[in-house]
């Protein structure tokens, strides 16, 4: 309910040029890295992307985390192919998106940007239906499961 | 001398194989290897041994390229020649493996590899290689030709331990009679981070291996015959110790031998000892 009222709130006032489009911060979580050139190699990868503005990856518990600036063109299959690219294996991922809620034609509600669409869920169905309703660009912060899929369940919208 | 040329032979064959551990690896042991697709590293090493006898010291760079993150290509090659040495290494009398002037190529290939959790992977690879002599035209006596090198390695990586086991074989090209005797081998290898090495990335990343290798030497063949004083079993076993600082590794080891059964009267093994810096583009 508290996720619903703020999406009531914030996706009616929030003007579109007020959010850059786009993935803001990831932590990735990411499975089998044990090593120094491990995180190296990683980092050095996700650092190539563009618009990345700050990397740290973390041996011991397993995650890369990507801070991008508002002019990246970089998705979430990005840093994922990153990732895999060096060996390793991507698991689940925790984000901050901006970007413009559209509907498919099957009814579900899209987060789209210029470069990435996320397939949006939530717990709260309320939250969702208010969401559909916003005709301004959104940001929302969740968590995309692993594989290829770009399903994000909405943890807070902004 | 024929015990430097035991030494040498296998040591050097072993110089080549080792260094495909790099990265997370072993130094005399086989490991799985971990470049990343369009990655380069190089292991610049040096290498001492010694007999009863005599002694000895050669040096050799391996450049390693990640084609895919599970295929690598490496290439191993001496540097400098063997007059440079303050003792110029033969090969071993009763081993196969590359000589001191042996150009290696080779691809391995990781077909297997599973990540389960957070830290830890276990993954198994292939290796095959290919010998090139270009240095000395006969080694103990017999002619050098080119030679195959086949291994295989599974293995568990973590945060806290490690381990691989591994083998291979190496064989040389028949010419004229003669062959440098086939050689075959087994490694074993467990590793470990302690508690106070466990700091995260960037801060320097350090573990301790136990490594162990027993190699079983063919005799050599001259014109159709067999070569008295050559081939033997060996197995050796030691300590090891890689430092890793962003981009930059530094290894360490020894080995000493624990059992030695040779043929004929070749002077026995005393010692191997390496160290290898690395660094990744």
């Amino acid at each position: 309910m508290r996720l619903a009222i703020a999406v009531s709130l914030l996706a009616g006032l929030l003007p579109v040029t007020a959010l850059a489009d786009g993935l803001g911060h990831v932590k990735q979580t990411i499975f089998g890295m044990d090593c120094a050139p491990c995180a190296y190699g990683i980092e050095r990868s996700l650092k190539r992307l563009s618009g990345v503005e700050h990397v740290t990856v973390s041996l011991n518990d397993g995650y890369a985390e990507v801070r991008l600036g508002d002019d990246s063109r970089a998705t979430l299959a990005d840093i994922r192919e990153a990732i895999r690219k060096n060996g390793f294996t991507p698991k689940g991922a925790d984000v901050h998106v901006s970007g413009r809620i559209i509907q498919s034609d099957d009814g579900k509600l899209l987060l789209q940007t210029d470069v990435e669409t996320f397939e949006l869920s939530a717990g709260d169905r309320t939250a969702l239906s208010q969401l559909a309703g916003a005709d301004s660009a959104v940001t929302v912060s969740g968590s995309v499961a692993s594989g290829d899929g770009h399903h994000l369940s909405i943890a807070a919208v902004e | 001398m024929s015990a430097i040329r035991i030494l040498l032979g296998i040591t050097a064959g072993f110089f080549s194989i080792a260094v495909h551990a790099e990265g997370h690896g072993p130094i005399f042991g086989l490991a799985t290897p971990t470049l990343g697709e369009g990655q380069w590293s190089s292991d610049t090493a040096v290498m001492s041994l010694a007999t009863e006898d005599d002694s000895a010291v050669m040096f050799r760079e391996m450049l390693g390229y990640g084609i895919t993150p599970d295929l690598q290509f490496s290439l191993s090659f001496p540097i400098g020649s063997a007059d440079d040495l303050m003792m110029p290494p033969n090969t071993r009398t009763g081993s196969m493996m590359a000589g001191f002037g042996d150009v290696e190529a080779g691809l391995l290939w990781r077909f297997n590899r599973v990540a389960p959790d957070i830290g830890k992977r276990s993954e198994s690879t292939l290796i095959i290689s290919a010998l090139a002599p270009t240095g000395d035209d006969r080694r103990r006596g017999v002619e050098v030709t080119p030679g195959l090198h086949l291994g295989a390695v599974t293995g568990y990586a973590s945060r806290s331990i490690y381990w691989w086991i591994g083998g291979g074989t190496q064989l040389r090209k028949k010419d004229n009679g003669d062959r440098l005797g086939n050689l075959y081998y087994l490694t074993g290898v467990f590793g470990w981070r302690p508690p106070v090495f466990r700091g995260d990335y960037p801060k320097p990343d350090w573990r301790i291996f136990i490594e162990g290798v027993a190699e079983f030497a063919e005799r050599d063949r001259a014109h159709g015959a067999t070569v008295g004083n050559s081939g033997g079993k060996r197995l050796l076993l030691g300590p090891s110790m890689l430092g890793l600082f962003g981009a930059w590794g530094m290894e360490g080891g020894v080995l000493f031998p624990v059992a030695q059964s040779l043929k004929g009267n070749q002077a026995e093994e005393e010692y191997r000892a390496k160290l290898v810096l690395t660094y990744w583009f």
